[in-house]
């Protein structure tokens, strides 16, 4: 039982990590072909070796530790992001095996862990002790937890459909006809949200490097800033996993035919979640950064007043079919 | 005896709330914190009778009381701004005063 | 079970004793914030899981966001207590130690015979979310009889709340709303000097008819 626990926790950890290492790299060399130019492509074949170096750099880089900072808190900010980041993959099934603890309250528990993650953050920017680290911090916190209320509402129409919380249940659910048709406007401001959680661009003001010095990281220096950046692109990888889990059909092939279903589960999950991550990099590479007043008013003036109509509509439709 | 020990957990956690609500006079922020601690303990003192009784209505008014602490933390805290920008400060004896 | 118990039980007075004893106010909010995960463990011990994961993302995910977000924004100088504060400290010891004592008499066995019985606590005929096949005679409610097939406890408190409570429901919208309208309202200062960029304003502007040539007063 241990056993299968453990195996099922690295058989989750790993294959995560060594994705957060590609990432890095297929970010750079997808945003070089969007510009017209090509990514790193020096260290291996096309570049594969470029993100061990990158790490293999950070961790030589001598760690930086302001004597006007407070030391326990100041390490401990990378490692709760590290881990809020974590531990919200233990509800996710990546596979048809399920997750590693498949909840029957999973999606309660991702929300519940990304808003967690917000204190990762906080601690970061407050600790620093610096004025432009804090302002950073304050931003981001705030950006992100103005976009929770309309992710948790998006999250909770598809469980509505689904009549459960469970990820596999909505999985499962998803046979009959994806949830992106019925749900193709919440799925849109799905990923807006996504955007805005995650601290991508168009929404990253907080760690706008030409204004803010890389914002709240402006204090640390080799592994915190390590941890952060496996943060932000395992986070990216969990927003695009939410994201086919909710709307796009999770782990089934997408047409019902046999020979697609000899794939495994996580070959399609894979799939679809990198044709996810490639809209993230796509935006990133063509739009330009919003303003944070405006970027405040698209949060609650616009996107969580939609999110909310949403909302009644689907609970309207819905009741409406299961009274029939 | 398992909910008897929960239950003395609880009401020692209110009463710890309660006597901080009125021991820690110097900041107005740590009585509002302490008044959270004692929403926080009723809380879970409905959540276990709820258990102990096999009682739904029990989970029911601990929705409820999560409900107005969030209303009261809201209202609480944007009086604690305006008192800060009127005085430049929290201490809490300066309250009584009329001038200002 | 009883060791997982005592350690989150100790964690939680621990938590809620470093709140009130530290000088920082931030620390006194991060030690809520241990404060609050100790006690969803003791919920997790209660074996409700919904709640486990409600109060994570409302207290912890919210409010303490909000506290932080307060604490931090406004430079609270540190206080210390003055010496006329302290003579307060004899009542609430004695007031603290009476409140103990009464918890620990009430629930646990007495030391004397009480005149009083304490009566049985009397199960009231409302359908409970553990036992499933357990026919209640609900006289009130019985519309919602039909949707009793539920089993999870999140699908009752659902069936509870929007079909049988629904008007306190929504009069705890209205609180809400309240709240959130009057915290708005309380701290709002619109600042006078501002320019306030409309876009559609600026997008309204006829661009050929922005600049208009002023006859010249001979001076």
């Amino acid at each position: 039982m241990i056993l299968y626990l453990l195996i099922m926790i690295l058989a989750t950890v790993v294959p995560l990590l060594l994705a957060v290492a590609f990432l890095t790299l297929v970010e750079r060399r997808v945003m070089g072909a969007m510009q017209r130019r090509q990514g790193p492509n020096a260290w291996g074949l096309f570049g594969v070796l470029q993100p061990f170096l990158d790490g293999l750099k950070l961790l030589l880089k001598e760690p930086i530790l302001p004597s006007s900072a407070d030391q326990p808190l100041f390490l401990w900010a990378p490692i709760l992001t590290f881990l809020t980041s974590q531990i919200a993959w233990a509800a996710l099934p990546t596979s048809t095996a399920g997750a590693v603890r498949d909840l029957n309250l999973g999606t309660m528990y991702v929300l519940a862990v990304g808003s967690l993650g917000v204190y990762g953050i906080l601690l970061r920017g407050w600790r620093s002790n610096s004025k432009y680290a804090f302002l950073g911090c304050c931003r981001s916190v705030a950006q992100m937890i103005s976009y929770e209320l309309p992710m948790g509402l998006i999250v909770l129409c598809a469980c509505m459909i689904a009549n459960s919380l469970n990820w596999s249940a909505l999985v499962e659910s998803q046979q009959n006809g994806i949830f992106l048709l019925p749900l193709w406007p919440l799925a849109l401001i799905w990923i807006i949200c996504c955007l805005a959680e995650l601290n991508r661009a168009p929404f990253d003001l907080p760690e706008a490097e030409a204004e803010l010095v890389a914002g709240y990281n402006v204090e640390y220096a080799s592994m915190g800033f390590a941890l952060f950046f496996i943060r932000e692109y395992r986070s990216m990888i969990m927003m695009a996993t939410v994201t086919r889990l909710l709307f796009l059909g999770g782990t089934a092939a997408p047409m019902n035919l046999f020979f697609l279903n000899w794939l495994p589960g996580s070959f399609w999950l894979r799939l679809k979640a990198t044709s996810v991550v490639f809209i993230y990099i796509w935006v990133r590479a063509t739009l330009p950064r919003y303003k944070y007043s405006d970027l405040m008013d698209l949060g609650w003036k616009r996107l969580l007043p939609l999110t909310l109509a949403g909302f009644v509509a689907n609970a309207v439709v819905v009741f409406n079919i299961q009274m029939l | 005896m398992n909910s008897a020990l929960f239950l003395c957990t609880v009401v020692v956690l209110f009463g710890m709330g309660a006597l901080g609500t009125f021991l820690n006079r110097r900041n107005f922020l740590i009585m509002l914190l302490c008044i959270e601690v004692m929403l926080l303990s009723v809380n879970l003192v409905f959540l276990t009778g709820s258990v102990t009784v096999d009682d739904l209505n029990g989970q029911l008014l601990a929705l409820w009381v999560l409900t107005a602490a969030a209303a009261e933390t809201a209202l609480g805290l944007a009086l604690c701004v305006l008192y800060f920008r009127l005085r430049s400060t929290l201490d809490v004896e300066l309250i009584s005063l009329m001038k200002g | 079970m009883s060791s997982s118990f005592a350690l989150i039980a100790t964690g939680a007075l621990m938590s809620v004793f470093l709140m009130m004893r530290s000088k920082n106010p931030v620390h006194s909010v991060f030690y809520l914030v241990l404060l609050f995960l100790h006690c969803s463990g003791l919920l997790v011990l209660l074996g409700l899981e919904y709640f486990v994961l409600l109060q994570l993302l409302v207290y912890v995910g919210a409010l303490a966001i909000l506290f932080l977000f307060v604490v931090m924004l406004l430079d609270i100088p540190s206080t210390e207590i003055l010496r006329h504060q302290r003579g307060t400290y004899p009542v609430a010891g004695v007031l603290g130690l009476c409140l103990i004592l009464s918890a620990l008499l009430a629930f646990t066995q007495p030391l004397v015979e009480s005149p009083f019985q304490t009566s049985p606590i009397p199960t009231t005929s409302t359908f409970t979310g553990q036992n499933s096949d357990f026919v209640s005679s609900s006289r009130h409610y019985s519309f919602w009889n039909n949707y009793r097939t539920a089993t999870s406890t999140v699908a009752n408190l659902g069936i509870r709340l929007y079909g049988v409570h629904a008007d306190l429901l929504i009069i705890r919208s209205l609180l809400l709303l309240v709240a959130m309208v009057g915290a708005v309202g309380l701290t709002l200062k619109r600042p006078v000097s501002v320019p306030n960029q409309d876009v559609f304003r600026q997008h309204y502007v006829d661009f050929q008819k922005s600049l208009v040539q002023i006859p010249q007063n001979k001076i």
